[in-house]
């Protein structure tokens, strides 16, 4: 590796790390907590088996999972504003990202949900509780715990997907690179680079993941 | 009467008929141990006794209110279901809480504030001897220990009347005992409850009335002595001499 493209990669490092804090960062934090909220309210409906609502659901989860995340960005960044609703990207971004995490996590919470077993919401109505109250405190939980470590994937999977937004202008880490290798053209150096950052971000999520894991692995396990 | 029921029916679409017209009545402070085939839907009559399936036709009196069991509404079975208390084979308890939580549980849905419910609860727990457990999660727990928590979360409620259904099945033979204890010592203070047992000892130690299900009726019903010593239907003389051969 030549002196100037080592002299690069560590020119370029704080700015494509800076970006990384200041929006994959909180794009994902963002878009995933509300695609939590979606994908809870997603995962009752059908869970309740609402009636309308649960069919509505179904066809969220549908089209949201059947079509490319690309081109539900494309579909609002650019297609919007053809019929008058104009967006801006970083907003935008954490919407569509939302509403994509939203689909995936409300199909691993409903079935952590059918999986806690009957008898507890049984057990809830015997000592006199509602069934609001008895999947608000009980079958919840113990769904949530189901279901953390595939929402921990899913959200690893969002901060490496959310190079996906450079395309509708978020400066996001990897628009950032493709910037300064505008400037230098030394892809080979700098995608790596930012790839390396991306690797970065995953593997502290994995352990983190990992962590929490063991912490909630079950109600106090021996 | 505490309680009584005439003419309960319930039938699955498919299994058929499975309660073929029962009629129950329940005194205060009465225990009652219904006994039988397996399949003869003894488990199936206490779960409509607490709706948690729907009978299809019958009629219910308790505390004084009757019920049309082929109408009764939800609000009518929240207000049975808040006098009334279940134990379940296989103990059901919550498995995100702990013991002493797993009790207060039912406290709090009733409004009962966080402290009051929280020593309630280590009461209802130290009556069953486990005040050494308070913070344990199920997993963490012996099944014997485990249903003594599910006693404990339902006498807690101060219920009118307590159904068990097959309380020791799941246990081994050596925590059976202590469980058996458990009921038997709240047998002693005169709670009303139905047991559904195979315990067939236990049931005539404890038992005001004995009764025998088999194929969907109450096929006899007699106080403890007469029952096992001489019964009067034929199944009953069967079942009785088939066990103790
Ligand atoms: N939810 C259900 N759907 C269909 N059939 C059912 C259902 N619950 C019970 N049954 C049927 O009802 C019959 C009686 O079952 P039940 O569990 O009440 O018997 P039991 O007397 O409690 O037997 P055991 O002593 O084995 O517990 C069985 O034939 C069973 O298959
Ligand atoms: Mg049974």
């Amino acid at each position: 590796m030549s002196e100037r493209v080592i002299r690069i990669l560590i020119e370029s490092f704080p700015k494509i790390l800076l970006p990384g804090l200041k929006m994959t960062i909180p794009l994902t934090v963002f878009a995933f907590s509300l695609g939590l909220i979606i994908a809870v309210i997603t995962a009752l409906i059908q869970y309740y088996n609402v009636p309308l609502l649960s069919r509505a659901a179904r066809v969220y989860i549908w089209i949201i999972r059947g079509t490319p995340l690309l081109v539900q960005l494309f579909v609002v960044f650019y297609g919007l504003p053809g019929v008058g609703i104009m967006t801006s990207p970083f907003p935008t971004a954490v919407a569509v990202f939302a509403i994509n995490e939203g689909a995936y996590a409300a199909e691993t919470i409903r079935a952590a949900l059918e999986a806690v077993p009957h008898g507890q919401l049984e057990a809830g109505y015997c000592v006199g509780m509602s069934r609001g109250r008895t999947v608000r405190r009980i079958i919840l939980p113990q769904a949530f715990r189901t279901a953390v470590p595939t929402l921990g994937n899913e959200l690893i999977s969002m901060v490496k997907d959310t190079s996906l937004a450079a395309n509708i202008t978020v400066m996001e880490m990897f628009m950032t690179t493709q910037r300064i290798n505008a400037v230098y053209y030394e892809p080979l150096a700098l995608y790596l680079e930012v790839g390396l950052i991306y690797l970065i971000f995953s593997t502290v999520l994995s352990r983190v993941q990992r962590v929490a894991e063991k912490k909630l692995a079950s109600y106090g396990r021996r | 009467m505490l309680l009584s029921v005439k003419n309960l029916r319930k039938s699955f679409p498919e299994t058929g008929e499975i309660l073929r017209g029962i009629d129950l009545e329940v005194e205060k402070g009465e225990i009652i141990s219904v006994i039988g085939p397996s399949g003869g839907g003894k488990t199936t009559l206490l779960r409509c006794l607490n709706f948690l399936e729907t009978p299809d036709s019958g009629e219910m009196t308790f505390e004084g209110e009757t019920y049309n069991l082929s109408s009764i509404g939800k609000k009518q079975i929240n207000g049975i279901r808040k006098r009334t208390a279940f134990v379940f084979q296989n103990f059901n308890l919550f498995a995100n809480k702990t013991a002493v939580q797993n009790v207060m549980e039912g406290l709090l849905a009733s409004g009962m504030g966080k402290k009051d419910a929280r020593r309630k609860a280590e009461q209802a727990l130290a009556d069953v001897n486990l005040s050494d457990r308070l913070d344990y999660y199920p997993n963490q727990l012996s099944g014997g220990q485990q249903q003594r928590v599910a006693i404990a979360r339902a006498v807690a409620l101060d219920p009118d009347i307590i159904y068990f259904d097959e309380p020791t099945s799941a246990l081994d033979p050596e925590l059976t005992r202590e469980v058996l204890d458990v009921i038997a010592a709240l047998a002693g203070q005169s709670m009303t409850m139905i047991v559904v047992t195979h315990e067939l000892e236990f049931a005539r130690r404890i038992s005001t009335k004995v009764m025998l299900m088999d194929e969907g009726i109450i096929a006899e019903s007699a106080g403890a002595e007469k029952f096992f010593n001489s019964p009067e239907s034929e199944r009953t003389k069967q079942f009785l001499e088939k066990i103790n051969s």
